[in-house]
C-alpha cells in the first residue's frame, strides 16, 4: 500500500461523514443492553411465569431490595464498561465501585442471619430456587452480552480482557434486573449469595469470551 | 507545541463529529502523518507494512469515532488506538511480542493527560468566539445537551444553536490555521 492509496482512503472516508449526535456512544450501549434485556424478559416469561407475579408472596420491600441491588450493579458496571470502550479514559480504582452494592447487601445478609435461630439459617441462604436463580442470571446474560458486543462495534476497547469482564458483569447485572421480576425469594442472604454468584458467572463468561468477541 | 497540536486536532475532530467532511478529511490526513511516524519508528524497515497499519488505524478512527469523549484530549485517544493497533500487529505477525520499554514510558505519559488541563484548553479555544457561538458549542458539543435543551437554556432557537455550533467551529478552524501560518 502506498501513501497515494492512503490519500484516496482518507477522501472516501471523509466523503461519507455524517453528523454524530452527542451521547451517541451512551445511547448505543444502552440500546444494546435494553434489547438484550427485553429478549431475556420474554424468554423468562415463557419459561417461568408472568413477570411480577411473585411479588404477591415476597411483598414489595423484598422485591425492591432485589431490584435495587441489581439496578445498582447494572448502573455501575455499565458506566465502567462504557469508559473501557473509550480510549484515553481510565478505569483504575473506579472498579471498587462494584464492591459497594455487593458489600451493602452482604452486610445486610450477615445481620439477617445473626438474627435468625441457627436452624433457620440454611433455609434463608438456600431458599428454594437457588439453582434457577444462578442459571437464569448466567443464561439470560448471554442475549445481553450479544447486545453489548453489537454496541461495541462502534467503540474502541484497548484492554480486551478488562472490557470482556465488565461486559460480562454488566450483562449479568442486567439479567439480574430482569430475573428480580420473577424471583420468589425474600432474604438478603439469598440475594447476596446467588445473585452475586450469577453475576460473577456472567463476568467469567465475558472475561473468557471478551478477547475473541471484542477484537477489532 | 504539543499543546497547539492537541487544540488543532481537537477542533477538527469536534467539527468532523458535527458532520463537517472537510474538517474530518484534514483530521484524518493529520492523523495519517502522525501515525506514519509512530508506526515507522516502531516496526521500521517495511514501508508497506507501516502504510497498511496506518490505513487500518485510520479506518478504525473513522468507524469508532463515537468512542471519542470530547471532555478528554484527542491525542490521548489517538495514541491509545495506535498503541492497540501496534500490539495487535505484533500479535498477528508474532514478530516482536513485547512493546519496547521506551514506548511504554511515552505512551503512559500520553495516557496521563489531565482532564482539567484539557478543559482549560477548550475554554481558551472558545474564548475567542462570540458569546452566542461559544455557548452553543459548549452546551451541545462539550456538556452533551441536545440542541433542543440548549435552545431552552439559552433562549436561542434550535436552528440558531445549530448555526452557532457550525459557524463557531468554522471560525476556530480558521483561527488555528492562521496561528499555524504565523509560526511557519
Amino acid at each position: 500500500m502506498t501513501m497515494i492509496a492512503t490519500e484516496g482512503l482518507i477522501r472516501s472516508l471523509a466523503a461519507e461523514v455524517k453528523p454524530l449526535r452527542r451521547g451517541a456512544a451512551q445511547m448505543r450501549l444502552l440500546a444494546g443492553i435494553v434489547a438484550g434485556s427485553l429478549f431475556a424478559l420474554l424468554a423468562l416469561s415463557l419459561l417461568l411465569s408472568a413477570p411480577l407475579s411473585a411479588v404477591a408472596y415476597t411483598g414489595v420491600p423484598a422485591f425492591t431490595m432485589k431490584l435495587a441491588f441489581a439496578v445498582a450493579m447494572a448502573t455501575a458496571t455499565g458506566i465502567l464498561l462504557l469508559a473501557s470502550g473509550r480510549p484515553g479514559q481510565r478505569i483504575g480504582m473506579r472498579l471498587l465501585w462494584l464492591g459497594v452494592p455487593a458489600a451493602l447487601v452482604a452486610a445486610t445478609a450477615v445481620m439477617e442471619l445473626m438474627m435468625k435461630a441457627p436452624q433457620f439459617r440454611e433455609q434463608a441462604l438456600l431458599g428454594s430456587t437457588w439453582q434457577t436463580c444462578v442459571l437464569a442470571i448466567a443464561g439470560m446474560s448471554l442475549p445481553v452480552l450479544a447486545g453489548i458486543v453489537w454496541a461495541f462495534r462502534r467503540l474502541a476497547p484497548t484492554n480486551l480482557p478488562l472490557t470482556g469482564l465488565l461486559a460480562g458483569l454488566a450483562s449479568g447485572s442486567a439479567a439480574a434486573v430482569v430475573y428480580a421480576l420473577f424471583c420468589p425469594e425474600t432474604t438478603a442472604a439469598f440475594l447476596a449469595t446467588w445473585y452475586t454468584l450469577g453475576i460473577l458467572a456472567a463476568g467469567l463468561i465475558g472475561l473468557l469470551a471478551g478477547p475473541r468477541l471484542l477484537r477489532w | 507545541m504539543a499543546d497547539r497540536i492537541e487544540m488543532q486536532l481537537k477542533v477538527l475532530m469536534l467539527a468532523g463529529l458535527s458532520g463537517d467532511a472537510e474538517a474530518h478529511r484534514q483530521l484524518l490526513a493529520a492523523a495519517a502523518s502522525r501515525l506514519r511516524s509512530y508506526f515507522g519508528r516502531r516496526i521500521g524497515s517495511d514501508a508497506a507494512d507501516v502504510e497498511d497499519l496506518v490505513q487500518e488505524t485510520l479506518i478504525a478512527i473513522h468507524q469508532r469515532r463515537e468512542s471519542f469523549n470530547p471532555a478528554l484530549p484527542f491525542t490521548a485517544w489517538l495514541h491509545a488506538i495506535a498503541k492497540y493497533k501496534l500490539v495487535d500487529h505484533y500479535r498477528r505477525t508474532g514478530a516482536r511480542r513485547q512493546v519496547a520499554i521506551d514506548d511504554i514510558g511515552e505512551l503512559a505519559a500520553d495516557d496521563d493527560f489531565d482532564p482539567a488541563l484539557a478543559a482549560m484548553d477548550i475554554e481558551r479555544m472558545l474564548s475567542g468566539l462570540p458569546e452566542k457561538h461559544r455557548k452553543a458549542i459548549r452546551l451541545t458539543r462539550i456538556k452533551g445537551y441536545s440542541v433542543e435543551e440548549a435552545s431552552q437554556m439559552t433562549g436561542q432557537s434550535p436552528s440558531a444553536i445549530k448555526i452557532g455550533v457550525h459557524r463557531g467551529l468554522k471560525k476556530l478552524m480558521v483561527q488555528v490555521r492562521d496561528d499555524d501560518d504565523d509560526r511557519d
